[in-house]
């Protein structure tokens, strides 16, 4: 039922833009869609609050306390980022930027974008997942290259050609993981939940071989060193609304299909070492990308390569995983979704304004843009885990974790890889903020105003996610837990 | 009848990893994908199921005659006919080639699948393609031809249900199609599809 009303409603959003020519209709049936879906996931949440699960279509849809978490993330952020979209596709097209065919299309691919990873969360069949995925880098392979130039393009075609390769080895991890199980039920062999509980294969040596495959492809579209180098490319150069969708949901997503992945290799008994792709992965990711941001001219990629680093410090807390610091790695994802694309949306004003993303090409922000430039510095302390925000906490957990596991080591460039990255962090921003030159007169910009309201809802969904966080949210993400760590 | 199928398709890639003209490497790629979709063709014929039919109709239908024909099409309309410097030249990639097939069928000598082996071979040949070659089409056939082996791999291991294999096969397509829409935007943008000029995005 809910799954029938959330297609239809999708089907409506991607086809209005196409019907109709004018911009206005396609953004506010977006805007109404994300909102009536954030309900329906809403109505969904309050079903499987006790850890129960849902299933329908023949389990072809699958809805536990895992892809809630997700479902929250994606429909949340969907929202802000349509609301900010429409002011900035009308923005670009009056600027002439861009022609109104192609704002059109805009909508066509983001919705349809959406559509994918709202489907990766839902579905219950793992090959399904892996469609999912593909679907999301086709569509995001058009808006990457959206403002058709020389950097754009560039790093589409570097997107379209690291990812495909990772995704198809991700294929082939994936077939010859159904195939380990083929002495099984061909028709139950699909479904992520019959799998969780058979989950004895014919052969253990092929699950690693598989697992091995599906980490390290699918790990390349979820941003994971060595493979990243598609990332700052094509972070930096897409349209700010699809940088701040793909680095705060879309990377959390592709962890999520692998993490699926890794809950039924958890259950055979002789694959435990497994974790240790996830450790090893993400602190490569976080000594990579927190060396990365020292040295960073551009403020977009150095925003990218803090993605690199918060999906590091993701996979080290599942791959630790124990309780606390599973619990920590889930509230990490749901704080970086918010944090993440408000830094992304602030930038996209930024750049709005000054048409350029070098960093030394901006001073005063605080005279200039003072709205947009506290929203900076607030998002800044969001990712960096300053204390009172819920990042802390999540990295806290994770590092409770590491120590209680006794992995001193990783404690250790774990601890000093976050001070680097709040180092880089504070260099940057505190100089785009407040350095003034000498003789030099700011004034405020007009532009300073403009799109606000998404920023100020990510910040509230912050708020709103520390205050809850002893009652209902913990609970939900406990009941998550609970089904990675069982 | 599979078995000469099948050292087709190996022929075919070798010669595909050694050429430089387009054309030529459009037509192996052509003998590659129909020997691909005959013999997914002649499993259904064998097994009765209706899921390889299609899977084979579908194949040939892309891969044999809407993909080439884009190709070709952008060929002519790019003006261009031949990969100029090539980062591994043709006598390495073809000792790389080689290399490739015997690890293929080296490690899986137990097995008696030569699918899975003409499989692996064909994602060794299809990566290479792609790492080595300059020109964004070349790179797009390296993809198809990856494409290919994981056409081969899927009928060999596992059997899903058709709306599954379909959406594999048709996802392909959708990106050799965009990488297509791609490679026209590129050319316009850079006046050429050597991916030499990919310079500007560094640290």
């Amino acid at each position: 039922m809910y799954i029938i009303v959330i297609g239809i409603l999708f089907l409506i959003m991607i086809i209005t833009p196409l019907i109709f020519k004018n911009i206005k209709i396609a953004g506010i049936v977006t805007i109404i869609g994300s909102i009536l879906i954030l309900s329906i996931v809403f109505k969904i949440i309050t079903l499987v609050s006790g850890g129960a699960s849902l299933s329908y279509f023949d389990e072809f849809f699958y809805v536990d306390s895992l892809s809630i978490v997700q479902l929250l993330i994606i429909a949340s952020v969907n929202i802000i980022v349509s609301i900010y979209a429409y002011k900035y596709i009308r923005n670009e097209i009056k600027e002439n930027i861009i022609s109104l065919k192609k704002g059109g299309f805009y909508y066509f691919l983001f919705n349809f974008f959406v559509f994918f990873m709202i489907f990766i969360a839902l579905t219950n069949n793992i090959v399904a997942m892996w469609i999912g995925l593909e679907g999301t880098t086709l569509t995001t392979a058009f808006l990457i290259g959206f403002n058709i130039n020389k950097n754009s393009l560039e790093a589409a075609w570097k997107y379209v050609i690291i990812c495909s390769i990772g995704i198809g080895m991700g294929l082939i991890g994936i077939l010859i993981f159904v195939n380990a199980y083929s002495n099984q039920d061909t028709n139950e062999i699909l479904k992520w939940s019959h799998l969780i509980k058979n989950p004895n294969p014919q052969s253990t040596y092929a699950i690693k071989i598989a697992f091995t495959l599906i980490f390290v492809g699918l790990g390349t579209k979820a941003g994971l060193a060595p493979m990243h180098t598609w990332l700052p490319d094509a972070h930096s150069e897409a349209p700010s609304p699809v940088s701040a969708m793909m680095s705060g949901v879309l990377l959390d997503l592709a962890l999520y299909v692998i993490l699926r992945f890794y809950i039924i290799t958890k259950h055979i008994p002789g694959l435990q070492n497994t974790k240790w792709l996830f450790i090893i992965f993400g602190c490569v990711s976080l000594l990579i990308s927190s060396f990365s941001i020292l040295r960073q001219l551009n403020y977009k990629r150095m925003l990218a390569f803090s993605s690199v680093e918060n999906m590091g410090i993701i996979a080290l807390g599942l791959g630790i995983g124990s309780k606390i610091a599973v619990f920590g790695a889930l509230l990490h994802s749901l704080v970086h979704a918010y944090g993440k694309s408000m830094l992304f949306l602030t930038a996209g004003n930024i750049l709005s304004a000054y048409k350029t993303k070098r960093i030394d090409k901006i001073n005063a922000l605080i005279k200039t843009m003072p709205i947009n430039a506290v929203f900076l510095i607030l998002g800044m302390l969001v990712i960096t885990g300053a204390p009172p925000l819920p990042a802390f906490f999540s990295e806290y957990y994770i590092i409770v974790g590491t120590v209680e596991a006794g992995n001193y080591v990783i404690t250790a460039l774990y601890s000093l890889c976050l001070l680097l990255v709040f180092a880089g962090f504070l260099r940057v921003f505190i100089k785009i903020v407040f350095n003034t030159e000498p003789g030099v007169k700011y004034v405020k910009m007009e532009k300073d105003n403009e799109n606000i309201v998404p920023l100020v809802l990510c910040f509230v969904s912050i708020i709103i996610m520390s205050l809850f966080m002893n009652g209902y949210l913990s609970n939900m993400i406990n009941n998550a837990v609970l089904i990675i760590c069982d | 009848m599979i078995q000469a199928l099948l050292t087709i398709i190996l022929i075919s890639s070798i010669f595909i990893s050694g050429v430089r003209r387009i054309k030529l490497i459009t037509a192996g790629f052509i003998f590659q994908s129909a020997a691909i979709g005959l013999i997914v063709l002649k499993l259904g014929y064998e097994t009765g199921k209706v899921d390889y039919y299609i899977l084979g109709i579908l194949t040939i239908v892309t891969k044999v005659i809407i993909i080439p024909l884009i190709i070709t099409r952008s060929v002519k309309k790019l003006k261009i006919n031949r990969e100029m410097e090539l980062i591994v030249n043709a006598f390495v990639s073809y000792i790389i080639t080689g290399i490739g097939i015997m690890i293929a069928f080296g490690i899986l000598n137990k097995s008696q699948d030569n699918f899975l082996k003409t499989g692996i071979a064909l994602f060794i040949i299809g990566v290479l393609l792609m790492v080595a070659r300059k020109k964004a089409i070349t790179q797009m056939i390296g993809f198809l031809i990856f494409e290919n082996g994981i056409v081969l791999f899927e009928t060999s291991l596992s059997k899903m249900s058709l709306v599954i294999e379909a959406g594999i096969v048709f996802e392909g397509l959708m990106l050799a199609l965009i990488m297509g829409i791609m490679i026209f935007h590129i050319n316009k943008t850079f006046d050429s599809i050597n991916t030499d000029f990919f310079e500007n995005l560094k640290e």
